[in-house]
């Protein structure tokens, strides 16, 4: 106990010296703990950024590889002409496949846009000089007389993709007569019609949960509908028995203009909801639309790909992917990491490197306290002790100032340098604190050793007889 | 009246490391409880270097020093400095940046005495040389050097050691003070029954002395002048 006594009592007579190395121990670890407090919003941020962002990816044909193995056949056609020819047919993945690749511990999660038409027994369908398009965009939008009476008029149309009339009947028979399409995001940045000012809500609300939708203004009309109301759906074939009701959470506005409009045909007649409104829907028919799986880091996307071939991805198709989004977000971010960690890394170092200085000093100058104490037979241990508890308490004050320090300038840096991000308000991260305490301890056992070796060195009675 | 030897030389000799020469010869020779011992001999005759031997500061080249027949190199000699043996350097080595009392304090916290008792003590000591309470709370700078000479001996038998070897303890001192220093070695030999050697020049300071012996080419014998 006299040992932390005298120590204390050392640190008092001894004003000017120590009041020189809490100084500096004081500047190293507020720079300590403030650029590792940057470091950690930083990470944080990353972190986040990572969570929310990922890597987008895509499945799509790697034409490249495809034509270069495949190369396309010529073939001269009746009249003479030539024409290229592929005839390989790839087959596209499915939505079970989908599902199936998303299931990976390199997806973060994945983005759907699904879409099934649908019938209602109670629904009053958008007249047609609403839907200029109609009728060539989707068959489980359009009624069977329209189809056929499409396909009549276009008699090539019809055989190139069923063959014959019969075979549209074929199909048609197991079809019901559709009004309009559902639609299913996972997430409502999908609906880029939305974003690009093509459509707006008008009222109420986006579907957020599942048997929600919302319905455009005309399809409103039609139907006297409001938000909070209900309607009911079945799905395009005639095997979907089973009706599902979806409550209309808001009604938007089409602001296509009237070219895209007409190109896009069904678009009064579209019931958005959510994906998995759909999915649980049991309709038959599903189709999507486009599936973006969020990777977790761009290093994930050669991992994934493979892990895709292998669960049976035709070997033609790869993944198109885009770190834009995911770097443009975390790169200043890694680079302030990245800087606040090595000035972290220099200010222990300096701070080490000064306090060492600062040690080797104080012992030549305490040297013979060091022998008069060895003379009075003071153990080497408790001369160590003694010298370790003076730089403890230092060290102690230090830390707690600069911890106070770091409570107080953590936030209005971590503004300035990193900008309005939410990590901004947590102040001084708990690891912060614990990386400051740590290097306050280093510093302490950096001044140990160093008084360790001077008591090891030297002979009490040498120190004297030099001293003398 | 018994006496009781307490330290004994048996065939010691010392040469400094890196040279041939020696500056101990096979000294033997046993010190007394209750006696007052001065030691005198010509410059760099070995006087210093013998007593840092007795203090424990050094080990001999060959031979034993006994403490209470046992052989203090196989002891744990720091123990043995801050209990047995009290050392007034000829330097003092006070610790100047603090008190005359702390110094003491000092002193008797390292044998282990601490507490408001040891508060006491100290002051007593320093009133016992001559060192009053004011004066006793001021740095070692503030005081003059016969007033250093007598904390260093305070602290010297500050940890109630047996035995109290000094270092030219007047040498610096006018001879008032060192009849003063000597009257205060006396009164620790005779009243406090400590083995007292003190190693001089000065024939006043052999004078006193219970037992005289002298240092020459390295080795020891008693006075004969005494």
């Amino acid at each position: 106990m006299y040992i932390l006594k005298n120590a204390w009592k050392n640190l008092r007579r001894n004003k000017g010296r120590n009041f020189m190395v809490l100084l500096i121990a004081l500047i190293t670890l507020t720079s300590v703990t403030l650029s590792f407090s940057i470091k950690t919003i930083s990470d944080l941020a990353i972190t986040r950024y990572k969570n929310n962002f990922g890597v987008q990816a895509n499945i799509t044909v790697d034409w490249e590889k495809f034509n270069h193995e495949i190369p396309p056949a010529e073939k001269v056609n009746a009249d003479g002409s030539i024409s290229v020819e592929q005839n390989y047919e790839l087959s596209a993945p499915g939505l079970a496949d989908y599902l199936k690749y998303a299931d990976s511990q390199y997806v973060k999660r994945t983005l759907y846009d699904a879409s099934v038409a649908f019938a209602s027994d109670t629904l009053i369908p958008v007249p047609n000089n609403l839907r200029p398009g109609a009728e060539i965009i989707d068959i489980g939008g359009m009624t069977l007389d329209e189809l056929k009476k499409f396909f009549h008029e276009d008699e090539a149309g019809l055989k190139e993709i069923f063959g014959s009339t019969e075979e549209l009947q074929k199909v048609m028979d197991t079809k019901r007569n559709c009004i309009g399409t559902l639609w299913g995001f996972t997430d409502i940045s999908l609906l880029t019609d939305f974003t690009e000012g093509k459509r707006k809500l008008e009222q109420g609300e986006f579907p957020a949960e599942q048997g929600e939708c919302i319905v455009s203004t005309v399809f409103a009309e039609q139907n006297n509908l409001e938000t909070g109301d209900t309607i009911s759906v079945s799905g395009p074939n005639k095997a979907d028995t089973e009706e599902i009701t979806l409550k209309v959470t808001g009604i938007y506005a089409d602001y296509f203009s009237e070219a895209s409009a007409a190109e896009l045909g069904m678009v009064y007649a579209d019931v958005i909801t959510t994906f998995d409104t759909i999915m649980d829907s049991g309709f038959h028919d599903i189709s999507i639309n486009d599936a973006t799986f969020i990777l977790n880091t761009p290093d994930s996307v050669p991992l994934f790909l493979k892990e895709i071939h292998h669960k049976g991805l035709n070997e033609y198709y790869t993944l198109a992917y885009s770190t834009e989004d995911y770097e443009s977000n975390t790169k200043p971010l890694e680079n302030i990491s990245r800087i606040a960690k090595v000035f972290t890394l220099s200010a222990s170092v300096a701070g080490a490197a000064i306090l060492l200085l600062i040690s080797f000093f104080n012992i030549r100058e305490r040297k013979y306290e060091i022998g008069v104490l060895r003379a009075m037979g003071m153990k080497k241990t408790d001369v160590v002790k003694g010298m370790v508890y003076e730089t403890l308490i230092l060290m102690f004050i230090s830390f707690t100032f600069s911890v106070f320090l770091g409570f107080v300038l953590t936030k209005p840096m971590a503004a300035a340098l990193l900008g309005n991000l939410n990590e901004v308000n947590k102040t001084l991260p708990p690891a912060a604190i614990l990386f400051s305490a740590v290097i306050s301890l280093a510093f302490s056992v950096l001044a140990g050793v160093c008084s360790l070796l001077a008591v090891m060195r030297h002979e009490p009675m040498w120190i004297l007889v030099e001293r003398n | 009246m018994k006496t009781v030897s307490i330290l004994t030389l048996k065939d010691i000799s010392y040469g400094y490391d890196g040279t041939k020469r020696t500056v101990l010869h096979n000294i033997s020779y046993t010190f007394e409880k209750g006696k007052l011992y001065c030691i005198t001999g010509a410059s760099g005759e070995g006087k210093t270097t013998l007593l840092s031997l007795m203090a424990g500061l050094d080990l001999c080249s060959s031979g034993k020093i006994y403490y209470e027949n046992r052989d203090i190199a196989l002891t744990d000699r720091d123990e043995y400095r801050s209990k047995k043996v009290g050392v007034v350097f000829q330097g003092y080595n006070l610790l100047q940046n603090v008190t005359a009392a702390e110094n003491i304090m000092l002193s008797m916290n390292i044998a282990g005495k601490q507490g408001k008792q040891a508060n006491k003590v100290a002051y007593a000591l320093l009133e016992q040389v001559g060192i009053d309470q004011e004066k006793a709370d001021r740095k070692i700078l503030k005081l003059s050097g016969g007033e250093q000479q007598r904390v260093a001996i305070a602290r010297a038998a500050a940890n109630g050691s047996p035995v109290l070897i000094a270092d030219e303890p007047t040498g610096n001192l006018d001879a008032e003070n060192e009849r003063a220093v000597m009257d205060i070695f006396k009164k620790f030999s005779h009243e406090e029954n400590k083995c007292v050697i003190v190693v001089t020049h000065s024939q006043k300071a052999v004078g006193e002395a219970d037992v005289a012996l002298e240092l020459k080419r390295g080795e020891l014998s008693l006075h004969t002048d005494h």
